[in-house]
């Protein structure tokens, strides 16, 4: 209401200029809705939710339910950390037309899921959800992984996609009739869940562990699956499961080196450290990492509530120390930069944290 | 850069169109007698808990709506690759 006071007041102060300048706003909108798939996709859902309410008609009722499965999807997939290939793709639904001839056209190990009316949309979301996280992420190591972990990983894959739905029927449904219900059955899902969503709290989850993983998949493409490679994963959640965990003042392991993960973490979360002390044992620790050969090279950032007390001074020193140790990699090392990545996290203590991570490539001359 | 993401299509079963899905494979009446169970826990399978199938090496495996069957289908495709 107060915006259309204040629209009606300004276009009687500017007159026909406020209208003209509503209209290209308006148009500005439709043009990106209609060149945005997935924002023209919702919009599409509505009219045909609309139509279905009316008539009752199945066709209707089917391109609502394929325009609102797929759009709240896909929005949701790309306010994820990724876009490309570390988890899963956008979706499409197509519905199978039941004609003659019609197992034919069925692929081998592909997945039809009868999906329920449109008054359980809900369940729909979560159902498709399913099917995107096991059918696109983790290509390439679901072979090695026992299935309480890669249960597991699901789960939290499926988590993160709900959540960034932003609907609370969702996740509520997914949680009391999919996540519990699916770790009641298994006290090793369930322990390997446990890890995971330390893991993912920390914001290590699509961040590094999916990263490592899907360059885990390429580095044993084309070998013959071994117990050795399900350890190698397992190893790998073990180690970021301690860093995830890790309180201030212990000393957790930072490299995880087997035959084929080769990675370090360098935790800049000990503040009074780099305000002490500068960026000089973060350097050595890099080259102590190069030393190792490793294949990525982590660097974690923990600021703001680290401090301890809500020092403005101190605070803008350590974010200038933090920028000047990222520089000094970049100018010092034979490196490319990967990505970097801010987001905010939990602790362990609960509480909400500002962090950052990068992730560096070594470039290793050929002796 | 924009990146144009890559679609995957998930094929659905429309909730009205279950019987003629069964027909269209030829299992409408198999299914109608009660001949077709979960591969998951083994409970028969109707038109009204009919949930997922899948297709592995010609066989069509079948699953009903409980969540813990829905989730290990998958694991039984992979299985089976194995």
């Amino acid at each position: 209401m107060p915006s259309l006071v204040t629209f009606i007041s300004y276009v009687s102060e500017y007159g026909v200029w406020a209208l003209i300048v509503v209209a290209v706003g308006i148009i500005y909108y439709l043009v990106r809705v209609i060149l945005d798939e997935d924002r023209s996709a919702a919009w599409r859902a509505r009219i045909y939710k609309a139509l279905y309410r009316v008539s009752g008609r199945s066709e209707a009722e089917k391109k609502y339910i394929a325009n609102d499965v797929s759009s709240r999807i896909n929005l949701a997939r790309r306010k994820m950390p990724f876009s490309q290939e570390y988890l899963p793709n956008s979706i499409k639904v197509l519905w199978v037309e039941s004609g003659h001839g019609e197992a034919s056209s069925i692929n081998d190990s592909e997945m039809l899921i009868r999906l329920d009316p449109a008054e359980l949309e809900e369940r729909n979301i979560i159902l498709l959800s399913d099917a995107l996280v096991k059918k696109t992420s983790l290509a390439g190591i679901r072979h090695i992984i026992n299935e309480p972990l890669e249960l597991s990983m699901d789960l939290n894959l499926v988590k993160n996609l709900l959540k960034e739905i932003g609907d609370r029927r969702v996740l509520d449904w997914f949680f009391r009739n999919e996540y519990q219900p699916v770790l009641n059955q298994s006290e090793a899902t369930r322990e390997w869940n446990g890890k995971i969503v330390e893991i993912d709290e920390r914001g290590l989850f699509t961040r590094l562990l999916l990263v490592e993983l899907d360059k885990y998949s390429k580095e044993i493409m084309g070998k013959q699956a071994s117990r050795a490679m399900f350890h190698e994963i397992s190893d790998l959640i073990e180690f970021l499961y301690k860093i995830a965990t890790k309180v201030y003042g212990q000393d957790v392991p930072l490299d995880c080196i087997s035959k084929n993960i080769k990675i370090g973490v360098i935790l800049v979360g000990e503040t009074s450290k780099l305000l002490q002390e500068g960026i000089d044992p973060y350097l050595d620790a890099f080259t102590h990492s190069l030393r190792q050969q490793l294949n990525s090279i982590y660097i974690i950032t923990l600021d703001k509530d680290l401090l301890g007390s809500p020092n403005s001074e101190l605070y803008q020193q350590f974010v200038e120390l933090t920028k000047s140790l990222d520089r000094d990699i970049e100018r010092r090392f034979k490196i490319n930069k990967d990505f970097e990545l801010k987001y905010i996290c939990t602790d362990s203590k609960g509480n909400k944290r500002n962090a950052k991570i990068t992730r560096y490539i070594p470039r290793y001359e050929i002796q | 850069m924009k990146h144009k993401q890559q679609k995957e299509i998930i094929r659905a079963i429309y909730h009205k169109d279950v019987a003629n899905f069964f027909e269209s494979i030829g299992l409408l009446e198999t299914l109608q007698r009660g001949e077709i169970y979960c591969d998951v826990c083994g409970g028969q399978i109707t038109l009204e808990n009919f949930r997922a199938s899948a297709k592995k090496s010609g066989k069509f495996l079948f699953c009903c709506d409980k969540e813990f069957c829905v989730q290990k289908l998958a694991s039984k495709l992979k299985e089976a690759e194995i």
